[in-house]
Formats: structure tokens, C-alpha cells, sequence
């Protein structure tokens, strides 16, 4: 690009990776039919037209061909047959500026997700669930959300580079394939001695098929699986107590009551959308038993954030408790177990009531552990599981393949031992990520040639000898199964946009099939599986999933063991003297592992629980903080061993005591401009825990010191913190109720018009009185303007329901993707203009050490009456004749009148030009991710959700269409346009649609029956704003024997 | 005796118009006004600069946000439109009120007014995100897409209200200038001088009949502008009363308001103009009796505005709205109470002083509670703006504000507007009406039509 704006470019500048854009113009490459055109255009050669020649035109020519001969060289390697050519007839059903859909999956961690891929013109632009997924459904991952930006993140890696004397130089596919040839050569004449391979954790068939190929080839080569947060220690546990490895799937839509001892189900699982998707149906309030949840964990998940009960405990503790817990349902006492803990009365009155509950429900329970707990606490789990029926019930045990790879640390020391002459590292970041007593970095220094493919050039490419890109899953081929084996394939959308291979690509080098391409790999895959055809085929790409393919379920009999005898810091109690503090690792519900630090888009969603961004933190609870003497927003040195490292201090209620939740992934150093980039100046973001973090001890780790280091770090919190002045804390006691009404179950059935009571605001302190009975009378409130009457066939509303919100964030991603919101940066949030349209607000309630939470997910209310309209002086916010609350952009001058005026404050201003990197020309990649449909508002103007109205335009123009050519009739059908948050959302918590009842032509949707739920209201009613989104209060399903205590807290804040 | 009389009145009307002419006529003036214009200069290249970061970077260089959407440039705007409102009162209701002591002080208030007001229009427009659309979308203009402004909002009335005080304060000055004008012509020694003045003076001749029209014509404007003082700041009351922010949303705002103005604008004028009177001279002409008038006016209006900051809090507290009553509780003791407390201090306390005659004559101790007063009129403005904004109905977007150098600058730039303009008349144009002075003084015989 840059060489045609300037010709004088140097050669150097030329070999930037942006040129990649231009290699398959034909005018650029300087091709001789371009010559033959200029010569019959000008009958002259071009040459001939420069007079008079003088030094400077000689200069510039030089440069010009200079830079085509930078153009040719740096693209000759791909891509070199193509031409634009001009479509002479339209394909059929290609409409230029209309989006296609395509089925697809991703792995993630290991596993699928399937997913479906909006495409404009060939540019994908926004990822949701495929509907036809059975494990997935429209919902997906905030990650998932987030990939499509790291496909146009212009941090990537373009070129494949190779380490030349220290330096990295430019190189291309086809040298590094002709080395990767050459070491196969070698290594198999070695039959695979000194040839290593690490590799991520991976279900995809192809790649296990490739992989059993090259170990046939090379028995003596050493693969190796790493991935820094898996799930092996539960395939290590059923192995002790079922004999073989097994999975265990949670049937949630099954199950009256969930004990998750650790267990952060719907977030970093790798089932977390059909977990939360279980969890949905059974929190429906109409169900005879709404499922009862308890949590015991030591960092606030998302699931304790919805637990009915929720005991704070020292990861190390959880495996005491669930003995506890045993021993109660096997009719013992806890005062057996010799346990200081098990004794203390808030410990053993939670323990005594959850079995009393389980042996209530019995195989309508199930028990959970997490994947931080060591193997033998995953088998007693899986004990208890059978002893109470679970199994097969609840939970559905399948087989867990046995690995046939080695582990991270013996390719470590061997390695370290110079015994490994060749690695080739598919994906990943172990240089960064590995246990840090592997050392990973001096064993690779040790390696004379590796490879490392992955799609940016990271903390381990800048030790390795090659650096391949990796293709992003849009571009490349593949497939994978998701947790309950359901096979999927991977179809590109978009052809690679830079010079990358995928790990298929890759690996077939090896084994002889380079002529094969990655398509032709997966199709055989495909039919040597499920035994179809091309028809098969195309109709597992057309639906991006192979049903039938569920892994079989098994029941296993439970094998007698005894777990390990409990260690004496297992005995202890609640209280921990510094130096026995524990570290809980938990994957960052924002970088995952890290390999999000560059995703702008995650590094900025708020964290559910802290509501950080742009850093993460030590989590720890506010007595632990006060015993310390460390203050919030306080550095603080965090040591176990010899190691240490500094972290700022988050005070986080809920933390168990004596535990500092440590979330990984983040200060990274070759991350890109986003996650912090060494050599190019860019700060890290946040602070990086792995060095804390080594074999034995990757889930938790006892022993740490603690101490404050003096000085305060700034943190951008979304929310203020729980930290505030005393009045504050009041007023938020008062009113949290009356934002996030919440009933029990008993309640509501009691006394089903509960949420009625809710009147004007003057009355909000006496809402639902403790009788529960008494009724308040308001006079019905009257507008001061003519109110307008709705009378066009479409009256958008939407219902959120507070029972069902896990706050996971992927509506505010989803949300983020579709309606190009832009990211502000760290100080920016920090001075409170972040842009998210979804905001969850989080509350906390009860003891600061004990607290339950909720959220609320805030978007535009579209309230009827809305405050906002009646401000604008120059009507730029205005209301459709569907209820719609529409802002003009171009109308707007930014008075921010509206921004005050709106009582739920999700109007948000442009204070600067957000986009203002797109102006750099390394970012014109980034540009493609926009949605086309929606406006990239510039400096100066508000703008606020708009229940996605691109969507409901275009679902209703295409459903004119169709009645048109009497392919349809009446109105759209309920369900046929969903907004991206609703969409997005794993529990089915958002539920949007028509409204109108008056409508003949279709039924009451879904949307007009959840807003006449006795359990619907609208925020804030007593401002008469009539809004069109109404909550739907939070069913809490209480054990009684606990109630005593929960239901007199007050609300606190956070 | 009639001679003397006569005699004496002479030297009077020819010292009056000496001292004030002298001030426009000299050659150069004191030594001390180069100071303050080049202070006043140094200030005023603030408000460029911050403009021009301003629109080069956006709205954000602000402390404003999505919490908080207005912060100090709206809070200027009403700081300064309050100033704006002792000129007119000065001049317009105290004249139908036939209060005389107002004309030793009319013309430099109503400057003073004119001043303000330019200053409090910048601000509306420059805080908004896209002024160059603001300027003019905000006007009534016709144009082929039939698009007005939006008249149930409070802001368009602001544009009104405000542009119509400002064009009738505007007309009203000069009106009262003309006969000065035509002073300084017919003193003038200059040519250059001789047409200026000349123009300015719009060919005024002293006839009888000119004086005859124009007492006529000063009448109907100031029964014109006297709705209008009491108008623009309940209008730019209503920009908060008509909102339903908890702390604005009040029906004690417009007279409470109006109150406050001009007990800050008072408070101004004597800021302004004792060292003024000091500086040039104009003892004689501004006397100690005019100076108490002012101050009794500050010490009545500063309790009006106590008296509605207790209302306000019994009103909250009495009308049960949860809401309104915790806005004013955490006024007072929640994060801004500081700024609350500041507020009290100058704008209630402060001003009791003017109970003592000592106080009222000394003229230290006046400026010094002058100055007190503007700042805690500026700090109300922060406490009704800021504070209520910063913690509305949902907790999870409560924010603290915290302002940025650009606002300081912004608002330091707009007082070096305010002073340069302000120095810049003192030394071109009459700063005291002179005719009235003479109209009004014991010597004059027929109150005002004898000149």
C-alpha cells in the first residue's frame, strides 16, 4: 500500500508485512502484460515517457522499481497465480453488502466449540454459537466472541521469520518447508531420536491421526502435550477410583441440587456453555424443584456467584470439606477427622445442612470438583457421586482417551540435558507460560533447531530458530470434538491473510503427505470416522457438526482407594499466619492463559468479580488484607520459596481467608501493543504470577509470604469499590434490594404478586415487607407530556432474568463485536468513560468475608418515556413508532444532556476519537473487523444500545421480501431476530421479541409472556420512564436450616 | 446665594466630567492598570491555548465522563452567567425603583454584565462534543429539512433566554452610553478620536427633544430587561429543574437561583470596583454610601440563599423521595463534602460580616468577602452540578470526579477574557454615566432632567 503513495520508499520499508495487501495486483507486480498494456497504451515504453531525465526523476525511478522488485520478492512465495477478476455474472445467491453465515468450530483449550460466522463479502466479521451445535447453541464464549479480533490484530505475526546469528530475518513458507523437510529426514533416519514435538492440548482428529502417523514413523520421537490450564487431574482421579480415565458431564437440567467444591463451572470449563446452559433450565422458577446451589470455593466463581449458599475456603481445604462431607453422608460426624476446621461452627453447621441436602435429593444431586484440585479429591468426588446415585443421573461418566503424549516436563530435561537436537512447538507460549521449575527457556536454549508455529511472534518464538505463523482458525482447515465428543469441522472463511500454515499444515510435512492439502486431510479424517461421502461431507460443513458423534456413556463401578492422608495445613483452621498464605491460580476470566493479553476487547470487559481491567490483581479478602496491613490498590511482594513476584492487592469479598487468587495470564513482554511488547516500548499489562507457579503446585500453592510494598498502582475498576465511605455502603443497602428484587422460592409461591409491591419510589425502603403480605396502594402514575400510543405491528421489548445471569460478560463482548464499540484504554477507564453498551453492575451482599453477589446486566432501558429524548435540545435522540429509542448520530452535538437525564446512566459519549489507531497504516487490517451495518461514531456524540435495530431492519426487510413472493406471511416469527447479547448468552437469561398482542397474524412471543411474569419489573418504575426491558426478580432457592442467617443480611456494596 | 449655588454645581459637573473623561482622555493611563492588563492578558492566552487542545483532542482533555457528563465548563457557565446578572439589576430594576445611588456603579455593572455573558456563552458551546454543529443546530434557522430544535428541552430555551439577556443587556449599555459618547466627541483633540466617538455617539446633540426621547426610550428598556433578570437564570435554572437527577430535580431552583446571581454578581461589582475607584479616582463619584447600599444587597441575598440551602435539605428530607434525601446527605457528608462545606462557609457565613458598619466601610475587608463570596457561588454551582451527577439512583455507576489541568486552564483563560475586556473599558469608554451621576448629585436641581 505504501508503495504506491510513494514511490520513493526504501527497499526496507517495503519488506513491512502491510505490503502483503497488494500482491495480487496485477499493475503491482509488474507483470509483462502490465508492460504490453503501458506500451500499447502510450506507444511508448514507460521509460521513454520520462523527459528530461534529471537526477531526481532518476532517484525516484529507482526507488519505484526498487519497491516492485520489494513487492515481487516479498510475495513470490503465494499466492502469485491469482488475479482480481471482475465477476461477468453474479454467482447465484451472492448479494454484494449481504452477510452469509457459515457453520464452523474453534478449539479452544483443547476442546470445540461450535460456532456459526457472520461473512460480509468474504470478510468474516462476528462469531456466535451455531445453533446446530447440540453442546453449544447460539450461546458462546466471551473468547470465542473475542477471536474474530485476533484474526485482524495487526500484532499477528506476518512472515514466517528465521533466527540468523541472534537476529530474526525475513523468510518464507517454502524455505522453512524445505527445513522442516530436511529435519524429517534426519530425525527419521534416527527413527525420531532427538526429535521432539510440543504440542497444545488437542481433541482434533486430523491432528491425532497425523500425530499416531509420525509416531509410527519415528517411534523414538517425544510428543509432548502442554497446555497451562487443563483438566487432566480428573482423568487422573477417575482412573484411582473407576480404574480407567474418565469424563464426567454434568446434567444440570437434571439435577435438584449442585455442589461445586472448587469448581468454576461456567467459566474456564470446557463445558462451560452447556453447564450454564443446564443451570438455565433448572433456575426456571416453574420447575416442581428449582435447582439449589452450593458453592464452597475459595475465589468467587460465577457459579458462587449464583449459589444459594457459598462457603469461602482455602483451596487446600476443599479436599477436608468434601471428606466432611462424605463422612456425614456415610453416616459418620466431622469431629472424626480430627480437623480444626471442620469444628469451627460456620464450617460445620454449612457441612451438616448440604448433607442433609444431598441425602434429601439423592441422585437428583450432584457434586462438582474443580479442575485446580489434585487428583484424589476429583476421586472422591467421583465416589460420592455413585454413593448418592449420581452417576449416570446427574452425571454421565464417557471415556477420557489415555494420552499417548509425554509430559512438558520430560521434554524439559531432556532437553536441559541437550539430548534434543530438534523441537518443533505447535502453538502455545510455554517459554512464558510453563511451570516455572522447568526453566523452560534455558532447556530450549538448548535445542539446536525448533520451531515454533503459532500466530503471534511471542515470548517462546523469540528463542526459537524458526517462527511460523499460525492460521487463524477462520483461515485455516481442521476439526475437533467438544467435551461430550461431538465431532465438528473447521471451515475456513477467509484465505489466509498473511503468510501462515495451521498446525495440519505443519505436521503433514512430516509425514509425507505435503502434497495433501489441509481440506483434503480433513475430509479423510471425516470419512474414515463416520464412513460418509461427499455428501456426508457437505452437509457436516453445511451444519459445522457431525451429530451422532457423542462420546458413549459409561458406568463405571467405583474401585476401592484411600486418598492421601490429610496434610497438617489441611488440618488447621480458618486463620493462616503469614507465610502459610495460600495462592489460588485461576485462569483470567479475561487473557484466559494469556493468550488474550493482546485481545483489546478482553483485557477491557470488565472482570466479573474485581470489575478490573486492563490489569489483574492478588485477590484478597478484606480481613486478610486488614491482618496483613495491605491496603486496596497497594503493591505488594508476593513470595513462596526463594521466588517472588509483585502484584497489586485487589481487596475482593467473597476471597476465602488467608487465600490471595492469583489470575494468570497476564504482564506479558512480546505480547503486541495491547499486552505489552519489550522491544517496542509497550508496558506490560498487569503482572505476571506463572514464576510462582511450578509442577505440583499449578492449581494452588501453600507457604506464601506476604508484604506490602508501600507504594499504590493505579486500578481501572468499572465499579467503584467496596471500599467506599460508610454512607455510600448505606444508601447502596437500601437500594440494592429494590434494583435486584429477589424472592425465594417459597416466597414467590406464597405470595406470587411480590414484585408488584414495587410502587413509587418514595416507598422503595418498605418493598416486599417482611410479612409479605401487606400490599401498598400507588395512585397510577401520570405522564406531564401526551403519552405516545404504539401502534405499529412491531413493539420491541426484552426481559432479563436475574435468576439466570452468571455475569460471564459474553453479552457485553457480543455486544462489543457487533456494534463496533471501541475500546478507551486503562486511563480512560480509569476516568469512567469506558463505551461497553451492557454494563453488569455486581453487588454484594451480607459479611464482607462471606458475601453472596449479584449482577445486573444495564443496557438502554427503551424506556416509553424516555428522559433522555426530552432533553435533547436538538432532538437527536428520538422514538421510533416501534418503541425503539433511536439515537441519530448525525443530529448529535454532545451536549451530553441526555448522559444526566438517563437514570440508569448507560448513555456513553465519545469524549475523544476512539478509533484513532485505525489511522496508522499498520492497523488497516484491524478496520475489517467492523460490522458493516452499523455506524463507527466519531468524536462528540453519544450513543447507547439499540436492541441491535440493524438486525431487527434487516430480519424485517428480508421477511418483507419474502411475503412478497409469498414465501412467508404476517409478522416475523418470535425468535427469528435476536440481538447480539441475547444471543451471546449461555443461560438464556435475555429473552427479546414483539411484544404486540394485538397482533392477529402470530402468537404471543416469548418476550410479551415473560414481561405479564409475576416476576418482571421494571427498573426504577416509580420514574414513570416505562421502560421496554423488564428484570425478572432473582428466584433464590435457600436450605432453611441456612436461612436463619442469609436472608437478615442486608445488601452491602462492592 | 443662587450664583454660588450655581457656582459650585458648575464645578461639580465639570469635576464629574473631568475625573471620568480624564480617565479616557489621558495620555497614558496609571501605571498600575499596564499591570493588570498584562496579568489580564497572561490569563487570556490560557483560553486559546486550552481551545485549541480542546477541539484538537475532544471533550475528554475535561474531567468530564460518562458519570458525570457535565462538569466544570457548565459549571463556569453558570458561575458567570450569575455575575452577569447585577448589571442589568443595577441598572433596569433599580432605575424603575428609583434607587440613585445606582448610577455611580450602572455603567461598569452593566459592562461587567455584558463581559460575563460572553464568557458564559463560550462555555455551553465549547463543552458540547461537536461545537461547529452546535452553533448553529441549536438556533431556530430554517432549512430544507425542516429540522428544528427541540423545544421541550431546557437547553434550547437556555440559547434564548441567554442570547436575549445578552442582546437587550448589550443595547441597553450602549443606549446608556450615547450621551457620553457625545461628551467624549465634543472633548475629543483628535481627529481620529472625533470620528469614533463621533459614529458611537450616533450624531447625539443634547436637544430637548433628544433628551425627551431618550428618557422615554431608557424607560421601555428597562421595563424590558426587568423580566428578563429575573427570566435567564430561572431558564437557566430549569436546565436542572426540569431533569430528574436527585438534586436538581427541585421546584425552589429558579427563585433560588435568581437569588444567587445576583448576590454573586453584587458580589463582583465590588470586587471590581473598589480597587477601580481607588485606582482612578473616582471617590467622589462612587461613594462610601453606594459601597454599604452593595453590601446590605450582599448580606440580603446571601441569607435567600442560605435560607434555600436549608429548604432544599428540609425539602428532600420532608418529601420522603429516598432518592432526593440521600443527594443531599452525601452533599453534605459524602465525598464532596468539602466543596459543600467550602460552599456554607462563603456564601453564608461569610457575608454575615455586613451586619458590622466597620465591615461594610472598610474596603479590604470588602473585596476580601466579595472574593469569598464568588468562590463559594462557584463551589454552589460545583456542589448542584457535580455532586448530584456523581451518585444517581444505580450504585454501579457511581464515580468520583476529579477535574484536569485543561478545566483549570479553560476556566482561568475565561477570566482573563473577563479582565481584559473589563480593562479595556475602563480605559475607552466612560466607566461612570456620567449625565446620571450629574442628574441624581444634591446639586442638581430637577432630579435628573436639568443637565
Amino acid at each position: 500500500m505504501s508503495s504506491i503513495k510513494n514511490t520513493g520508499i526504501s527497499q526496507s520499508e517495503v519488506e513491512t508485512p502491510v505490503d502483503s495487501y497488494w500482491q495480487s495486483l496485477g499493475e503491482l507486480e509488474n507483470t509483462p502484460e502490465f508492460n504490453q498494456m503501458l506500451a500499447k497504451e502510450y506507444g511508448a515504453r514507460p521509460g521513454d515517457l520520462i523527459t528530461p531525465f534529471n537526477r531526481r526523476r532518476f532517484v525516484q525511478l529507482m526507488g519505484a522499481s526498487m519497491a516492485f522488485a520489494g513487492v515481487l520478492s516479498a510475495t513470490g512465495c503465494r499466492w502469485e497465480e491469482e488475479k482480481i477478476v471482475p465477476l461477468s455474472k453474479r454467482p447465484d445467491g451472492y448479494v454484494p453488502g449481504n452477510s452469509k453465515k457459515y457453520a464452523t468450530a474453534w478449539n479452544f483449550a483443547g476442546y470445540s466449540e461450535g460456532l456459526e460466522v457472520t461473512a460480509y463479502d468474504g470478510r468474516p466479521t462476528k462469531i456466535e454459537g451455531n445453533t446446530k451445535h447440540p453442546y453449544t447453541g447460539s450461546a458462546s464464549t466471551t473468547f470465542a466472541q473475542a477471536s474474530i479480533l485476533e484474526l485482524y490484530d495487526p500484532d499477528r505475526a506476518r512472515k514466517v521469520t528465521r533466527r540468523e546469528s541472534g537476529k530474526s530475518v525475513n523468510s518464507d513458507v517454502v524455505a522453512f518447508k524445505a527445513a522442516l523437510g530436511a529435519i524429517g529426514k534426519a530425525a527419521s533416519a534416527k527413527s525420531g531420536q532427538g526429535f521432539a514435538v510440543l504440542s497444545e492440548k488437542t481433541q482434533s482428529p486430523t491432528l491425532q491421526r497425523l500425530k499416531a502417523k509420525l509416531q509410527a514413523a519415528m517411534p523414538n520421537l517425544l510428543w509432548a502435550d502442554y497446555q497451562p490450564w487443563d483438566f487432566g487431574n480428573e482423568a487422573d482421579g477417575t482412573r484411582v477410583v473407576f480404574g480407567s480415565p474418565h469424563r464426567a458431564h454434568l446434567q444440570l437440567a437434571n439435577a435438584d441440587l449442585l455442589v461445586s467444591f472448587d469448581a468454576d463451572l461456567f467459566g474456564c470449563h470446557p463445558a462451560a456453555l452447556s453447564n450454564a446452559k443446564g443451570f438455565g433450565v433448572a433456575r426456571d422458577p416453574k420447575r416442581a424443584n428449582v435447582l439449589r446451589t452450593y458453592a464452597i470455593e475459595s475465589v468467587f466463581t460465577s457459579l458462587g456467584s449464583v449459589a444459594d449458599h457459598r462457603l469461602p475456603a482455602r483451596a487446600e481445604h476443599i479436599k477436608v470439606l468434601l471428606v466432611g462431607l462424605e463422612a456425614l453422608l456415610s453416616g459418620g460426624n466431622l469431629n472424626q477427622l480430627s480437623s480444626e476446621l471442620l469444628t469451627e461452627e460456620r464450617v460445620s453447621k454449612f457441612l451438616v445442612a448440604l448433607a442433609a441436602d444431598v441425602k434429601r435429593f439423592g441422585a437428583k444431586s450432584v457434586v462438582a470438583v474443580g479442575a485446580r484440585q489434585p487428583a484424589d479429591v476429583h476421586a472422591i468426588c467421583a465416589r460420592i457421586n455413585s454413593r448418592i446415585g449420581a452417576s449416570g443421573n446427574t452425571v454421565v461418566y464417557t471415556a477420557e482417551s489415555s494420552s499417548s503424549s509425554q509430559s512438558i516436563g520430560s521434554l524439559a530435561s531432556l532437553a536441559a540435558k541437550g539430548s534434543i537436537e530438534n523441537l518443533l512447538i505447535l502453538g502455545g507460549n510455554p517459554a512464558y507460560d510453563a511451570p516455572a521449575d522447568l526453566d523452560f527457556k534455558t532447556a530450549l536454549s538448548k535445542v539446536q533447531n525448533s520451531v515454533h508455529l503459532s500466530s503471534y511472534h511471542n515470548e517462546t518464538s523469540e528463542l526459537t530458530g524458526w517462527h511460523v505463523p499460525k492460521s487463524h482458525f477462520l483461515e485455516s482447515w481442521g476439526d475437533g470434538r467438544s467435551f461430550d465428543g461431538t465431532l465438528s469441522i473447521t471451515q475456513p472463511l477467509i484465505k489466509p491473510i498473511h503468510q501462515s500454515l495451521s498446525s495440519i499444515e505443519v505436521l503433514k510435512e512430516l509425514v509425507g503427505l505435503s502434497g495433501t492439502s489441509g481440506q483434503d486431510l480433513v475430509k479423510e479424517t471425516f470419512s474414515g470416522l463416520t464412513g460418509q461421502g461427499a455428501g456426508g461431507w457437505k452437509n457436516a460443513l453445511h451444519d459445522g457438526v457431525v451429530l451422532g458423534t457423542k462420546s458413549a456413556p459409561l458406568s463405571p463401578a467405583v474401585a476401592g482407594f484411600t486418598p492421601k492422608p490429610l496434610t497438617p495445613s489441611q488440618k488447621t483452621g480458618t486463620l493462616a499466619p503469614n507465610g502459610q498464605l495460600e495462592l489460588v491460580f485461576t485462569p483470567s476470566s479475561q487473557t484466559f492463559d494469556g493468550r488474550f493479553s493482546n485481545s483489546s476487547w478482553m483485557v477491557e470487559v470488565p472482570d466479573m468479580i474485581t470489575k478490573l481491567t486492563w490489569d489483574n490483581a492478588g485477590m484478597i479478602s478484606k480481613r486478610t488484607a486488614e491482618t496483613l496491613g495491605i491496603k486496596h490498590g497497594e503493591m505488594m511482594s508476593v513470595s513462596v520459596g526463594d521466588t517472588s513476584v509483585d502484584i497489586v492487592a485487589c481487596i475482593t469479598p467473597g476471597m476465602a481467608a488467608f487465600s490471595i487468587g492469583m489470575p494468570l495470564g497476564w504482564g506479558r513482554t512480546r505480547a503486541g501493543n495491547i499486552g505489552g511488547h519489550k522491544e517496542r516500548g509497550v508496558k506490560s499489562i498487569g503482572f505476571d504470577v506463572y514464576p510462582l507457579r511450578k509442577t505440583g503446585g499449578m492449581g494452588f500453592v501453600s507457604g506464601a509470604t506476604v508484604k506490602g510494598k508501600g507504594t499504590m498502582y493505579p486500578l481501572a475498576e468499572t465499579q467503584d469499590h467496596f471500599m467506599m465511605d460508610e454512607l455510600g455502603q448505606e444508601a447502596i443497602k437500601s437500594r440494592a434490594n429494590t434494583f435486584i428484587k429477589t424472592v425465594t422460592v417459597d416466597e414467590a409461591k406464597h405470595n406470587p404478586d411480590f414484585v408488584k409491591d414495587e410502587g413509587h419510589i418514595w416507598q422503595d425502603k418498605e418493598l416486599i415487607p417482611p410479612d409479605g403480605a401487606r400490599k401498598i396502594k400507588h395512585p397510577t402514575r401520570h405522564s406531564l407530556f401526551n403519552e405516545q400510543v404504539y401502534t405499529a405491528p412491531y413493539q420491541w421489548g426484552m426481559t432479563t432474568d436475574l435468576s439466570k445471569c452468571i455475569g460471564c460478560n459474553s453479552c457485553v463482548v457480543a455486544c462489543q463485536a457487533e456494534n463496533n464499540i471501541p475500546v478507551v484504554g486503562k486511563t480512560q477507564v480509569m476516568k469512567n468513560r469506558e463505551m461497553h453498551w451492557i454494563r453488569i453492575d455486581r453487588y454484594f451482599k451480607g459479611n464482607p468475608e462471606h458475601p453472596s453477589m449479584a449482577f445486573q446486566p444495564v443496557a438502554c432501558q427503551q424506556c416509553e418515556n424516555a428522559p433522555c429524548e426530552q432533553v435533547c435540545p436538538v432532538g437527536a435522540t428520538v422514538h421510533s413508532v416501534e418503541g425503539l429509542n433511536d439515537m441519530a448520530y448525525n443530529r448529535c452535538v454532545g451536549t451530553r444532556y441526555c448522559a444526566n437525564n438517563c437514570p440508569y446512566k448507560v448513555r456513553r459519549f465519545n469524549f475523544h476519537y476512539w478509533h484513532k489507531e485505525l489511522d496508522e497504516s499498520r492497523a488497516d487490517v484491524k478496520k475489517l473487523v467492523f460490522n458493516p451495518d452499523v455506524t463507527v461514531r466519531s468524536r462528540g456524540v453519544i450513543e447507547k444500545c439499540t436492541f441491535c435495530v440493524q438486525r431487527l431492519e434487516r430480519a424485517k426487510i428480508t421477511h418483507k421480501n419474502n411475503v412478497r413472493r409469498g414465501r412467508a406471511q404476517g409478522l416475523l416469527e418470535d425468535g427469528a431476530v435476536k440481538t447480539a447479547c441475547q444471543q451471546a448468552c449461555p443461560t438464556g437469561a435475555i429473552e427479546f421479541g414483539n411484544l404486540n398482542k394485538s397482533s392477529k397474524d402470530s402468537a404471543e412471543s416469548k418476550v410479551a409472556q415473560l414481561q405479564q411474569d409475576p416476576r418482571a419489573y421494571a427498573l426504577l418504575a416509580g420514574l414513570n420512564t416505562k421502560p421496554r426491558n423488564a428484570y425478572l426478580a432473582r428466584i433464590a432457592n435457600p436450605n432453611e436450616e441456612l436461612t436463619g442467617k442469609n436472608t437478615k443480611e442486608e445488601a452491602h456494596h462492592g | 446665594m443662587a450664583s454660588s449655588e450655581t457656582q459650585a454645581a458648575k464645578a461639580y459637573f465639570n469635576e464629574v466630567t473631568d475625573t471620568v473623561c480624564g480617565i479616557v482622555e489621558a495620555k497614558r493611563p496609571p501605571k498600575i492598570w499596564y499591570v493588570a492588563f498584562g496579568i489580564a492578558l497572561c490569563l487570556l492566552a490560557l483560553l486559546p491555548i486550552s481551545l485549541y487542545k480542546l477541539f484538537w483532542t475532544g471533550v475528554g482533555v475535561w474531567g468530564n465522563n460518562n458519570t458525570e457528563a457535565w462538569g466544570w465548563p457548565i459549571v463556569n457557565f453558570v458561575f458567570w452567567v450569575g455575575i452577569g446578572h447585577a448589571g442589568t439589576l443595577i441598572s433596569a430594576i433599580l432605575f424603575l425603583a428609583r434607587q440613585k445611588w445606582r448610577t455611580s456603579i450602572c455603567r461598569a455593572a452593566e459592562a461587567m454584565t455584558i463581559f460575563a455573558v460572553i464568557c458564559a456563552l463560550l462555555f455551553p458551546i465549547i463543552h458540547t462534543g461537536r461545537p461547529w454543529m452546535a452553533a448553529y443546530w441549536l438556533l431556530p434557522l430554517p432549512n430544507d429539512m425542516a429540522i428544528w430544535p427541540q423545544f421541550r428541552s431546557p437547553l434550547a430555551w437556555d440559547v434564548f433566554a441567554v442570547s436575549t439577556y445578552f442582546t437587550i443587556s448589550l443595547l441597553f449599555w450602549f443606549m446608556g452610553l450615547v450621551p457620553d459618547f457625545a461628551t467624549l466627541r465634543d472633548r475629543a483633540t483628535t481627529k481620529g478620536k472625533q470620528i469614533v466617538y463621533g459614529i458611537l455617539a450616533l450624531g447625539w446633540r443634547g436637544s430637548a427633544r433628544n433628551w425627551h426621547r431618550y428618557e422615554r426610550a431608557y424607560l421601555i428598556m428597562a421595563a424590558l430587561a426587568t423580566p428578563l433578570v429575573l427570566s435567564v437564570h430561572s431558564v437557566v435554572s430549569f436546565d436542572f429543574a426540569v431533569s430528574q437527577v436527585p438534586g436538581w430535580h427541585t421546584t425552589i431552583f429558579p427563585p433560588y437561583f435568581v437569588a444567587g446571581a445576583i448576590f454573586s454578581g453584587f458580589a463582583m461589582v465590588l470586587t471590581l470596583m473598589i480597587p477601580v475607584r481607588a485606582i482612578f479616582g473616582l471617590k467622589k463619584v462612587i461613594t462610601q454610601g453606594h459601597i454599604e447600599a452593595m453590601c446590605k444587597i450582599i448580606l440580603a441575598t446571601g441569607m435567600m440563599v442560605g435560607f434555600a440551602y436549608g429548604t432544599e435539605f428540609f425539602i428532600a428530607w420532608y418529601s420522603g423521595n429516598a432518592y432526593e434525601g440521600f443527594t443531599f446527605v452525601n452533599r453534605a457528608f459524602g465525598p464532596f463534602s468539602w466543596a459543600y462545606w467550602s460552599m456554607i462557609t462563603c456564601n453564608v457565613i461569610v457575608p454575615q460580616i455586613f451586619w458590622f458598619k466597620k465591615a461594610r466601610t472598610n474596603p479590604y475587608i470588602i473585596v476580601i468577602g466579595c472574593i469569598f463570596v464568588n468562590i463559594g457561588m462557584w463551589f454552589e454551582r460545583f456542589v448542584i452540578i457535580v455532586t448530584s451527577l456523581s451518585r444517581q439512583f444505580l450504585p454501579g455507576s457511581w464515580h468520583y470526579f476529579t477535574p484536569t489541568f485543561w478545566d483549570a486552564a479553560t476556566f482561568i483563560g475565561s477570566f482573563g477574557l473577563f479582565f481584559t475586556l473589563f480593562l479595556l473599558f475602563m480605559r475607552f469608554v466612560p466607566s461612570v454615566a456620567i449625565f446620571e451621576v450629574k442628574g441624581v448629585s444634591e446639586h442638581s436641581h430637577s432630579g435628573g432632567k436639568n443637565h
